[in-house]
């Protein structure tokens, strides 16, 4: 008899998005750590007139690297999705200058609203 | 040695901590409940068959261990590349055993399909793990 795969699309839905938002936060935290040179540039000019840029950098891998596991751990998802969106509208909106770089960062913010909204009022 | 790989590379080794970690938490605590599959699927007939462990030792065990090993592999190649290039033939090390690491995961696709007719959503993301971080291997060193 051929076994029936039943399957629960909106926690496939919610899982795979959490995975496409985690992965990038995990690659960029970890890329900036390794190579910090190729990443200061997107720390604006202002903030690294005030603040060291090594240590802004730092700062916002450590972030990056928590929102992943966060993200990966499916503990309070909405709020993981809602930081998640506000760090990349945030890095959007800091960089709109160099947008031929930063234009994936618009489909992650999309896919952070769409796992807050798909997990509203869950 | 590209540091862009390097990078993939120890990402992908924590993404296979992620998993092989979770189920190692969810069989060790006991008051951690069921699996929970985003496929709403019973991953127990899989995890907690007769298959789910090689010389007494669990395979989640196992691929943590690995997934550890392969994190620190990583780690040492970027931070020490000079004892890479000098002293240890690492990057073949880490070719073998990421070769290892798919090949098993071949292994236990199979034992899933044919042995057990069943499948385990955690076991299957290994499986892609391992092939990305074994296509990834050829490319750090």
């Amino acid at each position: 008899m051929k076994k029936s795969i039943t399957c629960d699309y909106h926690n496939l839905t919610s899982f795979i998005l959490r995975v496409a938002l985690a992965v990038p936060f995990l690659f960029a935290a970890i890329d900036a750590t390794l190579q910090p040179e190729a990443w200061i540039g997107f720390i604006p000019l202002f903030l690294r007139n005030i603040i060291p840029g090594a240590l802004l950098l730092g700062a916002h891998a450590l972030l990056d690297f928590t929102l992943a596991i966060w993200l990966l751990s499916g503990w309070r998802t909405k709020y993981a999705a809602i930081f998640s969106a506000l760090n990349l509208a945030t890095i959007i909106i800091v960089n709109i200058t160099a947008l031929e770089i930063i234009f994936r960062d618009v489909g992650l913010l999309l896919a952070a609203v769409a796992l807050g909204v798909l997990q509203y009022k869950r | 040695m590209s540091t862009v790989f390097t990078a993939s590379f120890i990402t992908l080794a924590i993404a296979g901590i992620a998993d092989a970690g979770y189920l190692v938490w969810k069989h060790y605590r006991h008051n951690a409940g069921p699996l929970v599959c985003p496929l709403d699927h019973d991953c127990s007939k899989v995890t907690e068959s007769r298959w789910s462990t090689i010389f007494w030792v669990r395979n989640e065990v196992l691929g943590l261990l690995f997934y550890i090993s392969i994190l620190v592999a990583g780690l040492v190649v970027f931070f020490m590349p000079k004892l890479v290039l000098l002293t240890l033939p690492l990057g073949l090390l880490i070719k073998v055993a990421a070769g290892a690491g798919l090949l098993f995961s071949l292994f236990l696709l199979w034992v899933q399909l044919y042995k057990i007719k069943d499948y385990c959503f955690y076991c299957m993301l290994s499986a892609l793990i391992n092939l990305l971080l074994f296509m990834n291997s050829f490319f750090i060193i």
